[in-house]
């Protein structure tokens, strides 16, 4: 791995562990075991590893969220789909917890973060509908946006909140529930023939959470 | 590196202009791939004490520049940034297929036939744990039968010890709440 990316994958390992604030240039040299100076040749400051770790973020996240916007996520996959958005998240958890100082101190990543928050509707806007077309859904066509507002939310809130709630989760953990409260969302809206997807959701959860924990 | 630049101009003022400036650019490109090679700070240490044969500090970075530009150009001149992104491009389906993987649930969004399907399995394996137990009660079962049959050890303690299991998945319980 060059320098470069190693410092990202220093940073960005040392600010999901420590939070941001309190993670310095030097702190970040040394956990590398190489001079300040060699760092500052690649990053002139904290702001542009925070921005060039964000960069990253963002162009994977939207490539995630496009996924199923491009018809490239199977109705079967959704399951899935829901894991990766989580786990693309968590991955980058420092900035969440962080957020609203974060995106008051960098006016690019607020801008481009708005966008991201945007795609992040759409998505589910997009996955929503096609549940809707396949009859697995039935939603009154002025309720979609609740829903898929409520998605967001989720998803972008949730490995904060349950952080906040009980410090210390696995991630595996934070992932299933996650998962499973967004399902219970949609819960409600599923059609006759396909509440069995709730109920198999339940099982699978409550599995996969014994599983974890035996 | 301001110094180096300055110093180079006049080493190369006999070329024309426009070759002249493609030599400063191509040795300034070579120099900072020399750089790159070296350690940053060693040749920070050394511009301190060879302030005054700078030059030579140059032409030394252009040198293992132009050995290292030899070697592998291309990939030092590639962007990091552009090689993650083309790896998330291919990735989504990847990542979702890993997902899969290490979830270990495949069963998800079956229909209610496959369901089916399922309790019937789970009805063999039932019956095939009674007749063992009913053939061997305290022999530990052919090996064969128990790779089979997963969650066999479990049904087969609750008849044999019931006190004993009970006490073992209670506490067990507990630590689960707790967590």
């Amino acid at each position: 791995m060059k320098t470069r990316d190693r410092i990202l994958a220093t940073s960005l390992l040392l600010f999901n562990d420590e939070g941001e604030p309190n993670v310095t240039t030097v702190d970040i040299a040394n956990e590398m075991d190489i001079s300040p100076g060699n760092l500052y040749y690649h990053f002139k400051g904290k702001e542009a590893i925070i921005e060039a770790i964000y960069h990253n973020f963002d162009e994977e996240l939207t490539d995630i969220l496009r996924a199923p916007l491009d018809n490239n996520v199977s109705v079967e996959d959704s399951w899935f789909y829901l894991y990766v958005v989580f786990e693309q998240i968590y991955s980058f958890r420092f900035f969440y917890q962080n957020l609203s100082d974060i995106l008051q101190r960098y006016d690019s990543i607020n801008k481009r973060f708005k966008r991201l928050l945007d795609l992040k509707v759409r998505t589910a806007a997009a996955v929503v509908n096609e549940l809707i077309e396949h009859e697995v859904l039935d939603i009154a066509p002025d309720e979609i946006d609740q829903l898929c507002n409520n998605i967001t939310m989720t998803l972008t809130y949730w490995i904060t909140y349950r952080q906040l709630r009980s410090p210390g989760q696995q991630e595996m953990q934070l992932f299933h529930d996650g998962v499973f409260q967004i399902i219970h969302l949609i819960a409600p809206y599923l059609t006759e023939d396909y509440h069995y997807i709730y109920r198999q959701c339940r099982e699978l959860y409550e599995a996969a959470v014994a599983q974890l924990n035996s | 590196m301001a110094k180096a630049k300055a110093k180079s101009k006049t080493t190369t003022s006999k070329v024309s202009p426009t070759d002249k400036a493609g030599d400063i650019a191509k040795n300034i490109w070579l120099a900072g791939l020399g750089a790159y090679g070296k350690a940053y700070d060693e040749a920070a240490s050394r511009l301190e004490k060879a302030s005054k044969d700078t030059p030579k500090l140059f032409h030394d970075l252009v040198q293992k520049g132009e050995k290292l530009e030899a070697n592998k150009p291309e990939e030092i001149e590639e962007s990091s940034i552009n090689k993650i992104h083309k790896n998330a491009r291919a990735d989504i389906e990847e990542r979702i297929e890993k997902m899969k993987q290490s979830l270990d649930i495949t069963r998800l969004f079956s229909s209610p036939e496959t369901d089916i399907e399922r309790l019937e399995a789970k009805l063999d394996a039932l019956t095939e744990k009674v007749e063992l137990l009913a053939a061997a009660v305290n022999v530990k079962t052919k090996p064969k039968a128990k790779a089979k049959v997963k969650s066999q050890p479990k049904a087969k303690a609750k008849t044999k010890a019931k006190p004993k299991t009970k006490a073992k998945t209670a506490p067990r319980r507990k630590t689960v709440a707790r967590k």
